[in-house]
């Protein structure tokens, strides 16, 4: 069915007819406004003045805010303007006050602290009072310190025998001990100056020894005083007699041997010299 | 507008009952087969014609005659039937058997029974449009009034009313074309 149909199809829609009493139902219900009621419509209607009150009313209530506000405004802003005339005038005044008394607190910090600065002097003064007599004081207790120096030192108690002197012992012994180094330096000095030169002859004294000797002023000399030489007992011994004694200490009673061993002699060794040279017998 | 509806709406203003009698006889019967094809009864229609009368006489002093007493008489009773609508909550399309006896009651306008027949099926497909396209059918082809008049008496432009009427007519176009599922 096209368009043109359908349009044709639904203005041909069928009306149902109204009910027989309506027309007179409406009728009946007709309530149109009165004549004389239109007339005052209308007379009030032109009443400007009326219909215009309400607006009227508004506007001049609108405008008396708007003056009494704009009043306020005005007295705030006057108000303001004094309030802010008063604090500059109560700002003036109270810096004039601070200035006024500004000089007598200076004064009287002046006046405090030139007090303070003679107490302090009168102060100064006592102590150099007390000083002085002090200083007169220092000769008679130099004196009195000399004097008790010397009962301390008569008090002191004397020290320990050398025998009994644990530390004394323990230093010989050290001492012996370094000692037995040195002859065993010398002692192999001599043989490689021996073979230097071409012998089996070791050295007639110390002296040629000191080319092959690191340190030969402390080698030379035995380490407990440092002063006491080595002494050569069989100078230009050969070295076919490894047991001949080349070099002896004095002090600590040591001894080399031509075949460069060191021995520390006790009591019961002593030595004995044939055809020159020294050996050790018991 | 014609003059004698103008002098009667004047003379109506006037407070002339004669003439608000005549205009009743005039249009009561379209205002009440609106209603009725709207409501789906005939008390609802009587009902809501007696309000709509009543705010004619009520709101007559406002009308200013820029559009026609007709057509302003319907934009009346498109918002009584609004309202009613608002306040019922309710959408009573005609029933198959108001629409027979409407055909029955008046054999005229259709040439033969298919066109009836055609004619039964297309005025039920209009209730099933939505509001829009169902206030521009009911207006423009049930109660004859022009798109301008259409336009008019539900406050909408000329233009909306000339889409709703196309988009109604090839809605119901598909309908119709549809396979009926029952017979």
């Amino acid at each position: 069915m096209n368009t043109e149909a359908i349009e044709k199809l639904l203005r041909k829609a069928p009306h149902n007819t109204a009910p027989a009493g309506l027309r007179n139902t409406l009728k009946s219900d007709i309530d149109l406004p009165s004549a004389s009621a239109r007339t005052l419509e209308h007379r009030e209607s032109g009443s400007w003045l009326r219909r215009w009150i309400p607006a009227l009313g508004f506007a001049v209530w609108f405008l008396g805010c708007v003056i009494v506000l704009g009043v306020q405004a005005s007295r705030i802003a006057e108000l303001k303007e004094r309030a802010r005339a008063s604090e500059a005038a109560r700002r003036a005044s109270a810096s004039l006050l601070t200035g006024a008394n500004e000089t007598p607190s200076a004064s009287t910090t002046e006046i405090e602290q030139l007090r303070k600065d003679l107490a302090d002097l009168a102060r100064l003064r006592g102590e150099v009072e007390r000083l002085r007599a002090e200083l007169a004081e220092l000769p008679k207790l130099q004196t009195e310190n000399a004097q008790l120096r010397l009962t301390l030192k008569a008090q002191v108690p004397p020290g320990p025998k050398p025998e009994e002197d644990y530390f004394a012992q323990q230093q010989g012994r050290a001492a012996r001990i370094v000692c037995v180094n040195h002859l065993k330096q010398l002692c192999l000095a001599a043989r490689i100056w021996a073979n230097d030169s071409k012998s089996d002859a070791l050295p007639k004294n110390v002296e040629s020894l000191k080319p092959y000797l690191k340190s030969a002023e402390k080698m030379l000399f035995c380490p407990s005083d440092g002063t006491t030489p080595y002494q050569v007992l069989s100078p230009g011994a050969s070295e076919n007699h490894p047991l001949v004694v080349f070099v002896r200490c004095t002090i600590h009673n040591n001894v080399g041997l031509v075949d460069g061993s060191v021995q520390q002699l006790s009591p019961s060794h002593k030595l004995v010299q044939r055809d020159a040279e020294w050996f050790i017998e018991r | 507008m014609s003059d004698d509806v103008k002098n009667l709406v004047e003379r109506a203003k006037s407070g002339d009952r004669s003439a608000a009698s005549q205009l009743i006889t005039e249009f009561y019967e379209r205002i009440f087969a609106y209603f009725r094809r709207r409501c789906g009864n005939d008390e609802d229609a009587a009902d809501l014609t007696q309000k709509t009368f009543c705010k004619v006489w009520t709101s007559l002093k406002n009308y200013d005659q820029r559009s026609s007493f007709n057509t302003w008489l319907h934009s009346i009773a498109h918002h009584v039937y609004v309202d009613w609508r608002r306040v019922n909550h309710r959408l009573d399309p005609q029933s198959d058997e108001w629409w027979d006896a409407c055909i029955a009651d008046e054999p005229g306008p259709f040439e033969n029974a298919a066109e009836g027949e055609a004619a039964h099926q297309l005025y039920r497909a209009v209730e099933q449009l939505n509001d829009e396209q169902r206030d521009i059918v009911h207006l423009h082809y049930y109660q004859s009034l022009s798109i301008q008049e259409t336009a008019d008496a539900l406050s909408i432009a000329t233009s909306t009313v000339k889409c709703r009427l196309r988009n109604a007519l090839t809605a119901l176009q598909g309908r119709l074309t549809e396979p009926k599922l029952h017979v």
